[in-house]
């Protein structure tokens, strides 16, 4: 299954190669001088989910993590139930703020870390998207599902930056006709070599 | 067109979702636009102090727009002023009275119940530590919250982000335009925000919300932004 899915995913790591790459050392990266204070513990990223994700909405979180497992190092780790050593609480909340699509925010440290995270919440607002989305952005389902993989992003340490094109896009996404499937990818080399760096 | 997009957008994500949260996202999306308040006369009385440039102004804009919190979240530009306030806030012209240092304030990421959100899931809450920013206009003071980190308590604590009042001084006597909050309770996301910043009303804004940017610098004057 595993093997599967990383074949899949492969075949589109491929096809971002035609975007234009920087090198991981342009950008900071989390954990690192003037980078995103926070990184994630391990490669084994535990994740659950609050009540606020909707049971038939799940498989679009679970897509986002086994995204980030055949594009990285990372493993994606599913709990039925959150605890204190689950790497990722998501929780959909519809009152986030105006324009605000998705917060991931730090909630505890690694015991004698200042900068490694062992517990993210992730906060979504899918409907604050569907809000200010137009016919001309690439279509909604991909911004909410980039939006997850964003957050997700963010967990592992990965930062906003200059990448015109891959999950770490801020904002509305252009809409790129059959490339699309670049804002569900972390950008390769640059953000997969920043994760399997760090982990 | 734009009804029709938000339709769209309403219908695919109660597709996607499939929660019965989708009756919501169509119930925001039809919300009417309420109207813009006219310029107030609070406008004339903002004076910065002397030697305070509009390029003083952008330094401290700039404060917030590179900070911690501003890499925490995904936002989107907004197209308009409108758009920024159509779900019954209202656009206020003012002037910044007082800056305040705010060390862990609670933060409401957590969904809760009547719309209003939670910093805790049963535990140590979420924070933020940034600055207020008083902002007085002809209807009262509106106290505008800008994070600079936010995070657990320890997080918070280990993150060496200090409020610095001090960067923020030269705001304080500029005419300001201000979107008041649509949600109660400790919230920073949802509270009051801070659109722009001048010298004076009859001269260019500055941007001081990033969502906002473009529109801001589209406008020749805080007057015509605030005149729509």
């Amino acid at each position: 299954m595993r093997f599967a899915r990383i074949l899949g995913v492969a075949a589109i790591v491929s096809a971002i190669a035609l975007t234009p790459a920087q090198s991981a050392s342009a950008d900071p990266f989390g954990g690192e001088p003037g980078g995103y204070p926070w990184r994630a513990d391990s490669r084994d990223h535990w994740y659950c989910f609050h009540p606020s994700i909707p049971g038939g909405s799940q498989w679009v979180f679970h897509d986002a993590m086994a995204n980030l497992d055949a594009q990285t190092v990372m493993w994606d780790r599913f709990a039925s139930s959150c605890g204190s050593s689950t790497d990722i609480i998501y929780m959909d909340n519809p009152d986030l703020g105006y324009g605000i699509a998705g917060a991931a925010l730090c909630w505890t440290l690694a015991p004698g870390s200042s900068s490694v995270c062992d517990q993210f919440w992730v906060a979504l607002d899918p409907w604050e998207i569907a809000n200010f989305w137009q016919p001309t952005y690439a279509p909604l389902d991909t911004h909410i599902q980039q939006n997850i993989r964003h957050e997700t992003g963010h967990t592992t340490g990965l930062t906003h930056n200059g990448t015109p094109t891959s999950a770490m896009r801020s904002g509305l996404l252009p809409d790129l006709g059959f490339y699309n499937f670049v804002w569900m990818l972390y950008e390769s080399p640059h953000h997969v070599d920043h994760i399997n760096g760090a982990y | 067109m734009r009804n029709a997009a938000r339709s769209a957008a309403a219908t695919a994500v109660a597709l996607l979702l499939v929660s019965a949260c989708g009756s919501e996202a169509a119930q925001r999306g039809t919300d009417p636009a309420p109207a813009i308040d006219p310029l107030g006369a609070k406008l004339a009385d903002c004076s910065v102090a002397e030697g305070v440039t509009a390029e003083e102004l952008s330094k401290a804009a700039g404060v917030a727009d590179t900070s911690v919190f501003a890499e925490l979240v995904n936002s989107m530009p907004l197209p308009s002023l409108e758009a920024a306030s159509r779900s019954g806030e209202r656009v206020l012209e003012g002037t910044v009275s007082e800056i305040r240092a705010v060390s862990a304030q609670p933060l409401s990421i957590v969904p809760a119940g009547e719309g209003r959100g939670a910093a805790s899931l049963g535990g140590d809450p979420m924070l933020w530590r940034g600055v207020e920013i008083d902002v007085e206009a002809e209807v009262g003071v509106t106290t505008v919250q800008v994070p600079l980190v936010a995070g657990g308590r320890d997080v918070i604590a280990a993150s060496g982000v200090e409020p610095d009042v001090s960067s923020f001084e030269s705001l304080v006597g500029a005419c300001a335009l201000v979107i008041t909050g649509r949600t109660e309770g400790p919230t920073v996301l949802g509270g009051p925000r801070l659109v722009a910043v001048s010298t004076d009303q009859g001269a260019r804004p500055v941007a001081f919300d990033p969502q906002l940017a473009a529109v801001v610098e589209a406008a020749p004057t805080l007057r015509a932004l605030s005149a729509g």
